[in-house]
């Protein structure tokens, strides 16, 4: 188990790597320079040249990138005397545009992102699968015919087309629900919950319609084979049956499934959050893009990459927990 | 079996259609329009009663609340030397005060007063080349110290500086004609003198600027906020921009880039001692990175968490048709502004002035107007000044029909088909409106080519001198209703730089710099005039541009918020004497 | 995942048992002997999935709606000509002071089907059929160039076994792992840059075939992985043995041998892909990398008509109506074509 962990680290470890330099790259490639945007109107070319020294990039492509490793670990200084900025490690680069290190913007968008996504994974999670589990079950039925049609609808439809429609019936025409903002859980966890409901019913209903057809189909599955057979035959109830043989295994590759979905979420759902209004990281990034604020661009595809990452060692991990056929080698 | 999910969107969808679906749309969407333009009555008073403080209550009006403003994108610049945007403006203007400031209340009447300064600036020997304000008693920053003369000359001193460059330059150029501004003179930063020449400041209560021409605009050039006080020891520089040092009734409370910014009372601002601001709402929060759609619907719904809400952000076409019923119609602000829309064209590279004329025939402004919300965006433009400039007066060199003159485009172009590059910004509207240009000129004749420009950047590729593009839309607003603020920063060739011009035109014609030259030297009473015969003749003879339309503000707010009017001097929603009703 | 910030090949097909249903088919001893000695004896597992299909009166449907949507749209020029109005035209004379078209449910009429877009004042109905034009090649385009690279790379991997199996795989977690969004919004712009001058318009074809690029080029990894499974599990069968043995050479065994026995989850795989293609390409245009004007696109019309929906509802709804008809008819087809290869999950 230890063994597979290190190993899958040192293998993450590379990916960041790659994907690090490839966005490096990418980034220099961009025709207009970033110091240009920062500098504004009626700029010299010495203004320029002074800015790009300010933020490390008159060096070359290499250096610029050994500089930021180094960041990263032990912090680094931007420009010098009057205009130098600290940024402690993990320093992830320097917004001079928020003069802040960027690692603080992440802290104050990644959470909102993140409030986002696991009150939605709660709400898709509990009704994708119970939807699912319960319609296999009663497989045939007007449920389970009732259910799998909402859920072709849900699975056919766009987000962007969903969530507004929420919007302009639940805010816009009646005042049900206000529009939605950010709370801090810490701060006021009612009004977090109040603000954020629209994103979770739009991500809960949508994802939850992928869930459910995944977990009616993977039970389908489960109860057809022989194990869960043994076990009637052992005499278990169904109740047994279904809860401890039939759903363990088929929650397994739900498991992984939804590891990833949140993974690949928590670097971003710039849709979802441009929709409802919401300052998360997704936006976040698009802007930085389109400010040329390439320390933030870069910041944040890495932490993208992070999480998904992060995301395929923990569903690995997991799936060896739950599922006994499984072993870690 | 599947199917009858179908039922469940169209359900959804069917609540829309019956609120807005069924009725029939008529000609008139603006519920029966007003076509009036109004001409800024703008003036410069003298008067004590003008400038003395406090200002005027307004009737009705209550201390307290919030207001909240809902911005698609945070300020660029707040920091008083780089900002140069009406809306920066207006929010600065809640945190600094400069020597000058505009006292409106609604009625149109626009009267420019000493705000610092204890009035308007002294022409001391009558030939406006030496100006002296005296600022008044008792003006203190949030830290309870007292605004100096000192630190008025050291904010303009640092507004020089090539890193702060953003701000207007009037005062900067003039103190340092010919050239650059800041050629000889950087800025207080990297051992640098701590005010420019020409600026003394014989005590602490008095500063005097000593221009090698006259400038009897001057009491209007210190209105905008590089005049606006920076004590030394304060200056953060470019983190300024962050966190202004307030010397008006708010302070920043906090500030997250992108995302809100919140403005608390400053305890130590006298009302005593401000003529033009109540400062009602106890406090102001700014949020961006809200969609213009989002801001408009949400304004329109008025639910009462958004009651005490405005924007400056005008109600996109989409929304347009929602504002006009009952409750909400009286929640629109709008009206014509200072800005007029041009369609420019690169005389650099654009040299036949045929084909300059025959753009003129060709464009339907129309079309351009309705891709952007119609008569709420602005009305048909023939001129290059706007009505609200002081002495305008409408003209038209080619009469053309609003949808464009087929047969004289024909004659003038001759059977030629010429090949123009119409470069535009990305965003949506920007978007629709170039498209809709682009198949009208291909349908006069010409060959389009359509170049998107990331929209954070329009203005700077533009303002290249060698930009590769022919054709480009662009809107200016006058810095005061003159026509001094709008002729010679766009038509006068000798103003054209490497880069960031505002002269998009490229025009560099020397009958049309002399032209400038002497109508500067014009009494003041004459120069009006001047101005706007000097418009016609560009129009006539030179053809830079072709003028689409007047801008106009169509801006909502909230049930909550009281004193609602358009700013004339800024063509958005006033802040000074807004009020939340309690 | 929904949000539509990511490629297919990390949001949807991603069901297991389409990995199931193609172990199935390739591998009649799977299943189960007493459906086996049901059927008549001689037709191949193709043959018999070919009859399921027939047989689904859902699978038909769908077909009508899809090879309706094909038809319209190829034959959009025809529809010009024959209705005499441009997809560009504007017919601004029939807006109001604010820009929405004058009439009744947007402008319906005789002249224009579907009435008019706000603000440009053109005919929806001819944006729309050309539009549909444009979405459905670069879905087509996307899932077929996905289908290509995922294929070569996943037999290859599957093939090869050892360093080049897990370097091949190592490469797709990477592919997963990089943010699919940034990289089209940085990618875009610059080869437009680099392939054409300031003063030359990239040609709509340029943009659709970056979009499609970006589009394959991040979305073959499910394929990919699919196809390496199937090999693994193939290649130690006898009927490649028994090739191998008769000298065959290594491409030989790729292409003929293995390949045509997994055609089948690969064409699931690709019809659940084509409909993600034709949501994603509509969210492109949230971020201004979708297809640029004047070309007619159903995804940037989505976009430009939602903020319509109270105001001018009809302009939101036939656009809106049609992207929801077509994805739910690809749905309902992948569904049944992955039912018929899969005779044990019926549904």
């Amino acid at each position: 188990m230890l063994r597979f962990i290190v190993r899958r680290l040192l293998v993450a470890a590379a990916t960041l790597v790659v994907i690090s330099l490839v966005t490096f790259g990418l980034f220099f490639a961009v025709p207009s320079s970033p110091a240009k945007v920062m500098c504004g109107k009626s700029c010299t070319a010495e203004d320029i040249a002074q800015v790009e020294a300010r933020l490390g990039i008159d060096q070359p492509l290499p250096r610029q990138y050994t500089d930021f490793v180094r960041g990263v670990f032990v912090g680094r200084t931007y420009g010098e005397g009057d205009f130098a900025r600290r940024c402690p490690a993990p320093c992830l680069g320097y917004s001079f545009r928020n003069n802040q290190p960027v690692t603080e913007i992440i802290a104050q968008r990644l959470p909102v992102t993140a409030s986002i996504v696991a009150g939605g994974a709660v709400l898709w999670l509990l009704l994708g699968v119970s939807l699912g589990m319960v319609s296999a079950l009663w497989r045939g039925t007007v449920f389970d015919r009732a259910a799998i049609g909402v859920t072709l609808a849900g699975a056919s439809m766009q987000v962007y087309f969903f969530g507004l429609i929420l919007l302009y019936v639940l805010v816009y025409a009646t005042g049900l629900l206000p529009f939605p903002s950010y709370t801090p859980l810490t701060e006021n966890p009612l009004r977090w919950a109040a603000g954020l409901l629209l994103p979770w019913m739009t991500l809960g209903f949508l994802n939850s319609a992928l869930y459910a057809r995944l977990s009616r189909a993977q039970m389908l599955e489960t109860l057809s084979e022989d194990f869960v057979r043994t076990a009637r035959a052992k005499g278990l109830s169904p109740r047994q049956v279904h809860l401890r043989h039939a759903l363990r295994a088929a929650i397994t590759p739900i498991v992984t499934i939804a590891g990833l979905d949140i993974g690949t979420s928590l670097g971003g759902t710039f849709i979802t959050e441009s929709i409802f209004g919401l300052q998360g990281l997704g936006k976040a990034t698009v802007e930085a893009v389109q400010f040329l604020n390439l320390p933030l661009v870069m910041a944040t595809v890495l932490l993208a990459a992070v999480f998904i990452v992060v995301a395929n060692i923990v569903v690995d991990v997991l799936y060896a927990v739950i599922d006994p056929r499984v072993r870690l080698n | 079996m599947r199917g009858r999910t179908r039922t469940l969107t169209c359900g959804v969808l069917a609540v829309a259609l019956v609120a807005g679906g069924c009725t029939r749309t008529t000609d008139s969407g603006g519920g029966g329009e007003e076509k009036k333009t109004k001409t800024q009555t703008g003036s410069i008073s003298y008067e004590a009663a003008d400038n003395r403080g406090p200002a005027a209550a307004v009737d009705g009006a209550t201390r307290g609340g919030t207001v909240t403003v809902m911005q698609v994108s945070d300020f660029e610049h707040l920091d008083p030397a780089r900002n140069y945007v009406n809306v920066q403006q207006v929010t600065g203007g809640l945190l600094y005060r400069a020597l000058n400031g505009y006292k409106e209340n609604g009625s149109g009447q626009l009267l420019l007063v000493g705000d610092l300064a204890t009035n308007p600036g002294k022409d001391v020997d009558g030939d406006c080349k030496v100006w002296e304000f005296t600022l008044r008693d008792g003006v203190k920053y949030e830290d309870g110290s007292p605004v100096t003369s000192r630190d008025v000359a050291y904010g303009i001193g640092r507004s020089f500086a090539p890193s702060l460059n953003e701000g207007p330059h009037y005062i900067q150029q003039w103190l340092y004609p010919g050239g650059v501004y800041n050629a000889a003179y950087k800025g207080p930063y990297d051992g640098g003198k701590p005010a420019p020449d020409g600026i003394t400041t014989p005590d602490d209560r008095t500063i005097r600027f000593t221009f090698p021409q006259p400038h009897c605009d001057m009491p209007y050039a210190a209105a905008l906020p590089t005049s606006a006080p920076v004590p030394a020891g304060k200056d953060t520089r470019d983190q300024y921009d962050l966190r202004p040092f307030s010397s008006g009734p708010y302070k920043v409370k906090s500030y997250q880039r992108d995302v809100a910014l919140e403005l608390e009372r400053n305890p130590n601002w006298d009302p005593k001692t401000d003529p033009l601001r109540t400062a009602y709402p106890d406090g102001w929060r700014f949020t961006f990175g809200l969609e213009s759609a989002q801001i408009a619907e949400r304004l329109v719904a008025d639910a009462p968490a958004d009651q005490a809400s405005m924007s400056w952000v005008d109600v996109p076409p989409a929304v347009l048709p929602r504002t006009t019923s009952g409750g909400v119609a009286e929640r629109v602000v709008k009206g014509p502004t200072q800005y007029t829309w041009v369609l420019n064209i690169n005389t650099q590279r654009v040299t036949d002035l045929n084909i300059r004329k025959a753009l003129n025939y060709a464009v339907d402004k129309d079309a351009v107007l309705k891709a952007i919300g119609g008569q709420a965006a602005g009305s048909p433009a023939t001129t290059l000044m706007s009505p609200t400039t002081a002495g305008f007066h409408q003209y038209d060199v080619f009469n053309a029909p609003i949808s464009g003159d087929r047969a004289k485009v024909a004659e003038l172009l001759a059977g030629k088909r010429p090949k123009l590059v119409l470069a535009h910004s990305n965003i949506e509207l920007r978007t629709q409106q170039a498209e809709a240009l682009r198949k009208n000129l291909t349908d006069m004749g010409f060959d389009i080519v359509m170049k998107p420009i990331e929209n954070s950047s329009y203005y700077d590729e533009i303002g290249r001198k060698n930009n590769p593009y022919d054709l480009y839309i662009g809107g200016w607003g006058s810095d005061w209703p003159t026509g001094s603020t709008i002729i010679p920063p766009l038509y006068d060739g000798r103003e054209i730089v490497a880069e960031g011009n505002n002269n998009l035109s490229y025009l560099n014609e020397s009958a049309v710099s002399a032209e400038i030259d002497r109508i500067r030297k014009l009494p003041a009473a004459e120069q009006d005039a001047g101005w706007m015969a000097l418009d016609e003749k560009i129009m006539r003879e030179s053809v830079p541009v072709v003028p689409c339309y007047y801008d106009a503000a169509y801006e909502l707010h909230g049930s909550k918020i009281g004193n609602t009017f358009l700013s004339d001097a800024y063509g958005i929603l006033q802040a000074n004497t807004i009020y939340v009703k309690q | 995942m929904s949000d539509m910030s990511h490629p297919p090949s990390l949001s949807t097909p991603r069901d297991p048992d389409v990995v199931d249903a193609a172990v199935a088919v390739n591998s009649p001893a799977d299943v189960p002997p007493s459906r086996q000695r049901r059927e008549i004896v001689g037709r191949s597992p193709n043959q018999l999935a070919w009859l399921r299909l027939k047989r689904d009166r859902t699978a038909l449907v769908s077909s009508v709606v899809l090879a309706v949507a094909a038809l319209v749209a190829l034959a959009a020029p025809l529809i010009a000509r024959l209705t005499g109005i441009d997809p560009t035209d504007k017919f601004v004379d029939r807006l109001n002071d604010f820009g929405m078209p004058v009439g009744y449910a947007g402008g319906i009429g005789g002249d224009h089907l579907l009435g008019l877009e706000p603000g440009s004042g053109r005919d929806i109905f001819l944006q729309l059929v050309h539009g549909l034009r444009t979405s459905l090649f670069i879905a087509f385009a996307s899932a077929l160039l996905a289908s290509v690279i995922g294929v070569g790379v996943g037999i290859v991997a599957g093939y090869a076994r050892g360093w080049l199996d897990s370097l091949i795989n190592w490469f797709v977690d990477v592919t997963l792992a990089f943010p699919f969004l940034i990289f089209a919004l940085a990618v875009i712009p610059i080869l437009e840059d680099r392939f054409y001058t300031e003063r030359e318009a990239a040609s709509p074809g340029f943009r659709i075939a970056l979009i499609i690029a970006t589009f394959g080029l991040f979305s073959w990894t499910y394929t990919a992985r699919l196809v390496r499974g199937q090999v693994i599990s193939l290649r130690e069968r006898e009927f490649v043995e028994a090739a191998r043995a008769a000298g065959a050479g290594t491409g030989h065994i790729l292409f003929r041998q293995l390949l045509p026995n997994i055609w089948a989850p690969i064409l699931v795989t690709v019809s659940l892909n084509v409909p993600q293609f034709i949501a994603v390409e509509a969210a492109l245009a949230f971020v201004n990398i979708g297809v640029t004007e004047p070309t007619p696109d159903l995804g940037r019309m989505i976009y430009n008509s939602i903020g319509y929906v109270a105001s001018d509802p009809w302009y939101t709804l036939f656009p809106g109506l049609t992207i929801f008809l077509l994805v739910l008819a690809f749905n309902l087809l992948g569904d049944a074509l992955r039912d018929s290869l899969d005779p044990r999950s019926t549904r």
